[in-house]
């Protein structure tokens, strides 16, 4: 029996050994000739949250397919509670890629670090606020315009007069968009009643759809008829929300129609787009022109950064107020109206309004 | 009419019976004897069809036959007793006996009547004093043991096995129980009797078969055979039986409970206003049926468990509420009753459980450190000086036998010159070498002048070792003997609570 | 025999390795890649590189802090599942002394600061205890709603109470920085002796050394010890330790404290070693990894730093897999998981056998029963 058991011991020592024999000699991926090399990781939730990161993916997917042979890209997502985002960005820095992206504001601090320890790596970080770091570029957007457009949909589409928000993350990034519908509602509407709730104060909120789905709940309970929401993940709740109470809902980031189930796609109005395709896009092409420039670069209306979304789902629900909403955007544009960007210009611009 | 041949029964490690060859006459009482792990129990359990045995053959009434689950068994008209009666309490007599053969009526009612009706006969012609209606919780051990006869009977068995069935009775039971085993034998009934009680042995069988490792030693007739026969057949050495009690003048009183009334389960007191003093150099012996306060009177007394009233004295000095720390300290030893959850700690080392309890001794420690060396040459020594058999005193004490555990219990116990011992026990469950073994220090420790307390719920350990006998009946002492003063008879009395000295504890010590 | 035991025991790990990578690779084989290739990035990249090497240095610094606060729960038949919440409110009590004190020398207000974070973890592993202890309520269940309530408590005093008030209008919800003096030093000045440098090098500080000694003197604690001896008897048998005069709660007191103890420095290596501040989002889930890293080395502290060790590697690894084998996360979650888990089965297997040798020659045999042990051959 021992004498087995002795076998078996010297055989895994001589089987690790081979193994470890086998694997050493082989080399790492290798770099061809010169290529642009693009790095991008996602934010907490990673490809497949049919918004944020999927979004960013698209805009990498599309410079690979437009520059082809010119670029290669890597996209990785960090561990469930993101404690790796540093280290996966400095991963992508040590393997000379020459633009690595991050994808949200929980990138600010592991940007701005990483940033400055290699200062010949170009950096892109959406949503955060690195102004001051002569390798980073700072792609922010103009939510609160095109929460302006979609809450100016929920007010021209509500019967109830009555609308919903829900935001993930209680930061002054989301109070944007909540600043933004709430003013396009009371604008086309000032009758309009907007409820408001956030999922929670940390990331978690942007990851909880049994608690979008609570919150929407008790937002159409109490008479809403059409809910916006900018919560990441957390917004499939709502859709699911929407879709027990047959009611609407309005999808963020992405042109959500596009990407959720069926039964719940017949319930979006439309989505607040935010184009970190564009952004990403735009980046990377710039970086392969020569044109790379550190510092903020907004995207909003005007950049075609952010907008509302027609597609063949929504086509005919919306056709009516698409007149009124390109206007609004044209005035938004034109700079005739002046969208507020946080509670106390928010407070002032319905005061305006409802005068 | 029952003939075994060459049965062999292998576990994993041990073979439990060796090539056995045993023949069983129809009417006779047939006792099966040997120590524990002889393979008695294993060979019945062979023969009522609980286990496959590996070799041999079973022949019944001429015929060879497979057994291959009780119900075969009971066809062939083999019934077993269980040690531990299988009832259930809520049900009758009656209710009991029919349970898994039940005579279903015609819209599949039980016929509760006609069953009673059965065990009533039944009851006649053995000459069992059983009321069929009454529900087995109002019964007496003994009589529930006559329910387990009664219910292998109903099932037709002409030989029945009983798997030490006196381990559990007072004596005036285990005389009722011959009565009818005599009387059964006499109807045609043929008994299969296992023990090792050698003196019931004697009495009550025919012929006799020993069992020793697995083995045969022999069958022999017990007209004409005597107990250290049969002891040196079962140890295979000889054994002295009788071990010497020499008088010894008892000393200063060491250990006195006053009066002391003690918690139980639910609030009622386990032990109840009881009142004793050991002197050094005396045995003081407590005999009772288990249950009845002994358990919860050796807690109090070791500091484990409070006491509501009255005052425990060791040497004069109180100790009525003083932790089990302080007890020992006082020169308390104590071998407890249940020695694998309070005697030791199985998973930790031989050498780490011989000095539990007095691991704080300076002489183990260096600093705050265990002194490994001090307590391993220590541990050598009393392997060797009360004989543990073991490889290395590094095994864990898991490992080793009922007997050398309690070797261990009992080295560490009288190691650190203690003047009160408390023996709860002391030899259950070891076989005639080990029990010999304990009690031969028991009486060494009485010798050298301490005070032991016995608790014992083997009468015959009591009645052998004691210089002086109280009798526990429900948290109560009913009653007290000088050595030699009572039968056990007599102590059976009191043990069932049918008598009782209401003088209360009138004999002092001499 | 002996020797062989020996050999078989010193083997008992790397078998249990090989069978976890056996597992894993069907997984791997599954998904169309070739383990040779996964399992030869997971070394390279994990093993042969020194960022990595520093990288799995610095994740196994916590994770040391919370397998040893397990086990030393463990080892007193204690469950203790609220290392997390224990370690939420050590860093919290730890960032507080932190941030409040000011114009301290860094040798009196690093060692507060540390205190503090033990404090704060005994605080709250104190309720536990002491509700089994008096009440006898289940300490897991006890743990876990602490764990709630930690979690709960530290985000309303980080994001409500003391919030850094330069960083409001910002994302960035936490304390105020700390100052130098409440930091613990990089040992990078020292990795730099080695040839080491760089901002992975940095990562590494003076906690991790802690972290071992700490581990050393709880083994040699536990198994050398009057109060080790103690601790072993009422695990095994509180029964039996009663019965030896041993304080059987005191003991449970005592080691339930100390687990706490060790459970309020789990976050020190972040918020003292590398961050500097408490942040919002400040790494979690280190007390419930802690619980597997203890599993895995059954309770011993010198087992904690190799499991803790291991835990770090394969989470370093598996960065390398992602990137350079281009496995996806998920299966590299899988994978994790099942390399412990595979482990831990082999290793149990594996310890059962060598206990049933060891039994088995545990008595001398009486010399009558030659027979009987020559036919159980």
């Amino acid at each position: 029996m021992s004498k087995r058991g002795l076998r078996l011991v010297a055989l895994t020592i001589v089987v690790m050994i081979a193994a470890t024999l086998w694997i050493l000699p082989g080399s790492g991926v290798q770099a061809q000739a010169k290529k642009y090399r693009v790095g991008l990781v996602y934010d907490v939730g990673g490809r497949g949250d049919l918004s944020f990161n999927d979004m960013a993916y698209a805009g990498l997917a599309r410079a690979q397919k437009q520059f082809g042979a010119r670029i290669e890209t890597r996209d990785l997502e960090p561990t469930a509670g993101g404690e790796n985002r540093e280290e996966l960005l400095r991963l992508l820095a040590g393997e000379k890629f020459d633009l690595i992206f991050g994808i949200g504001f929980l990138f600010t601090d592991s940007v701005t670090r990483v940033s400055k320890d290699f200062r010949n790596v170009k950096f892109g970080i959406i949503d955060g606020f690195i102004p001051d770091q002569p390798n980073v570029a700072s792609l922010l957007f103009k939510e609160h315009e095109g929460s302006f457009l979609v809450g100016a949909a929920a007010g021209l589409k509500t019967k109830t007069n009555r609308v919903g928000f829900v935001g993930g993350m209680k930061i002054p990034l989301i109070e944007r968009f909540e600043a933004g519908f709430i003013a396009g509602a009371t604008h086309v509407n000032p009758r309009v009643q907007v409820f408001s709730e956030y999922a929670g104060t940390t990331g978690e909120a942007f990851r909880d759809p049994v608690k979008g789905k609570e919150l929407a709940l008790a937002e159409y309970d109490r008479g809403a008829d059409i809910i916006y929401h900018a919560s990441g993940g957390t917004g499939i709740g709502v859709f699911e929300a929407a879709v027990v109470k047959k009611r609407m809902a309005i999808g963020v980031d992405a042109d959500q129609s596009l990407t959720v189930k069926p039964d719940q796609r017949r319930q979006i109005l439309t989505s607040m787009m935010k184009r970190v395709d564009v952004a990403v896009f735009q980046t990377i092409s710039g970086m392969i022109n020569g044109k790379y420039k550190a510092g903020v670069e907004t995207f909003g209306l005007k950049e075609n950064g952010v907008g509302y979304a027609v597609n063949e789902f929504n086509r005919s629900r919306i056709r009516d107020i698409v007149p009124r909403l390109e206007a609004l955007k044209r005035d938004i544009i034109a700079g005739k109206i002046k969208v507020p960007e946080d509670k106390k210009q928010l407070a002032e611009f319905v005061k305006k309004v409802k005068r | 009419m029952i003939v075994l041949r060459g049965i062999t029964k292998r576990f994993p490690g041990v073979v439990a019976n060796d090539h056995i060859d045993l023949e069983v006459r129809r009417g006779e009482i047939h006792a099966l004897v040997g120590e524990n792990g002889a393979g008695k129990s294993t060979l019945m359990r062979i023969l009522y069809g609980l286990y496959q045995p590996d070799e041999g053959t079973i022949e019944v009434n001429g015929r060879p036959v497979v057994i291959d689950s009780p119900r075969t068994a009971l066809a062939l008209g083999i019934g077993m007793v269980h040690q531990h009666f299988m009832l259930i309490p809520r049900f009758t007599v009656a209710e009991n006996v029919i349970l898994g053969s039940e005579p279903a009526g015609a819209f599949g009612r039980l016929q509760r009547r006609e069953a009673e009706e059965r065990v009533r006969e039944l009851c006649q012609q053995y000459g069992f004093a059983l009321d069929p209606a009454a529900e087995v919780s109002t019964l007496s051990v003994g009589e529930q043991q006559r329910v387990e006869i009664i219910k292998v009977l109903y099932r037709g068995a002409g030989v029945l096995i009983l798997d030490e069935p006196t381990a559990v009775l007072v004596p005036q039971e285990v005389d009722e129980l011959f009565v009818n085993l005599r009387r059964l034998r006499e109807q045609g009934k043929t008994i299969i009797f296992i023990s090792h009680m050698l003196d019931e042995v004697l009495e009550i069988s025919d012929r006799i078969t020993v069992l020793r490792r697995g083995r045969v030693v022999g069958t022999v007739p017990a007209a004409g055979t005597t107990k250290s026969q049969l002891a040196e057949m079962m140890v295979g050495r000889p054994v002295l039986l009788e071990l010497e009690h020499p008088p010894v003048m008892p000393g200063d009183v060491r250990l006195e409970a006053r009066d002391i009334t003690v918690a139980g389960r639910g609030g009622k007191p386990a032990v109840h206003r009881v009142s004793l003093a050991v002197r050094a150099g005396e045995i003081y012996g407590i005999a009772g049926v288990e249950g009845n306060g002994q358990t919860e009177f050796v807690e109090a007394l070791v500091g484990l468990r409070p006491v509501i009233s009255g005052q425990i004295l060791i040497d004069g000095q109180e100790v009525t509420h003083a932790t089990a720390r302080a007890v020992r300290l006082l020169g308390v030893a104590n071998i407890p009753e249940d020695r694998h959850r309070r005697g030791l700690v199985l998973p930790m080392a031989v050498w780490e459980n011989v000095v539990l309890g007095h691991h704080a001794r300076r002489q183990f420690l260096n600093g705050a450190f265990v002194d490994r060396q001090a307590v391993e040459s220590f541990a050598d020594k009393q392997v060797e000086k009360f004989d543990i058999r073991l490889s290395s005193i590094d095994v864990p004490a898991l490992a080793l036998s009922g007997g050398n555990q309690q070797k261990v219990i009992v080295a560490r116990e009288f190691s650190f010159s203690p003047k009160v011992l408390i023996a709860a026990q002391p030899t259950r469950g070891l076989d005639i070498g080990a029990t010999e073994f304990v009690e031969r220090q028991l009486l060494e420790a009485r010798a050298n002048g301490m005070a032991v307390l016995l608790i014992s719920a083997n009468l015959e350990e009591v009645l052998s070792l004691s210089d002086r006998i109280g009798v526990m009946y429900s948290g109560e002492l009913v009653a007290e003997f000088r050595r030699g003063e009572a039968t056990p008879q007599e102590l059976g009395l009191y043990m069932t609570g049918t008598r009782r000295q209401t003088a209360g504890t009138g004999v002092s010590p001499s | 025999m002996k020797w062989r035991l020996f050999a078989l025991q010193f083997a008992t790990p790397l078998l249990a390795i090989l069978f976890g990578v056996l597992i894993a690779s069907i997984i791997v084989l599954a998904i169309g890649q070739n383990p040779l290739d996964v399992f030869g990035v997971l070394i390279r990249f994990g093993l042969l590189r020194s960022d990595s090497l520093l990288s799995i240095l610095f994740k196994a610094t916590p994770l040391i802090f919370a397998g040893l606060a397990v086990a030393l729960s463990f080892r007193a038949a204690l469950w203790n599942i609220g290392v997390e919440g224990q370690f939420y409110i050590g860093a919290f009590t730890a960032a507080y002394i932190g941030f409040t004190l000011k114009g301290l020398p860094i040798f009196i207000h690093l060692p507060l600061t540390i205190l503090a974070a033990a404090a704060g973890g005994m605080a709250w592993a104190l309720i536990p205890i002491v509700l089994k202890l008096r009440r006898g309520a289940h300490e897991v269940i006890t743990t876990i709603m602490m764990n709630y309530i930690a979690a709960a408590l530290i985000l309303y005093l980080i994001a409500d109470v003391f919030r850094d008030p330069s960083q409001v209008g910002t994302p960035r919800v936490r304390t105020p920085e700390f100052p130098p003096s409440a930091r613990v030093p990089s040992m990078g000045p020292l990795l730099e002796l080695f040839g080491l440098t760089g901002p992975d090098a940095n990562k590494v500080n003076w906690l991790l050394p802690f972290g071992l000694v700490l581990c050393v003197v709880f083994a040699i604690v536990l198994s050398r010890t009057r109060f080790g001896y103690e601790v072993r008897a009422v695990a095994f048998s509180p029964l039996a330790a009663e019965a030896a005069g041993i304080p059987n709660a005191r003991i449970q007191f005592l080691m339930f404290m100390l687990s706490g103890a060790v459970a309020g420095l789990v976050g020190l290596n972040d918020v003292l070693g590398f961050f500097g501040y408490l942040d919002i989002d400040f790494p979690k889930g280190l007390g419930f990894l802690g619980i597997s890293v203890a599993l895995l080395a059954k309770n011993n502290p010198l087992g904690v730093i190799l499991a803790a060790l291991l835990f770090g590697f394969l989470d370093r690894g598996a960065q390398g897999v992602q990137f350079f084998a281009r496995t996806p996360k998920e299966v590299i979650v899988i994978l994790q998981a099942l390399i412990i888990l595979a482990i831990v089965v082999a290793y149990e297997l594996m310890t059962r056998y060598v206990r049933k040798q060891r039994k088995r020659e545990a008595e001398r045999p009486p010399p009558a029963a030659t027979v009987a042990a020559e036919a159980g051959r």
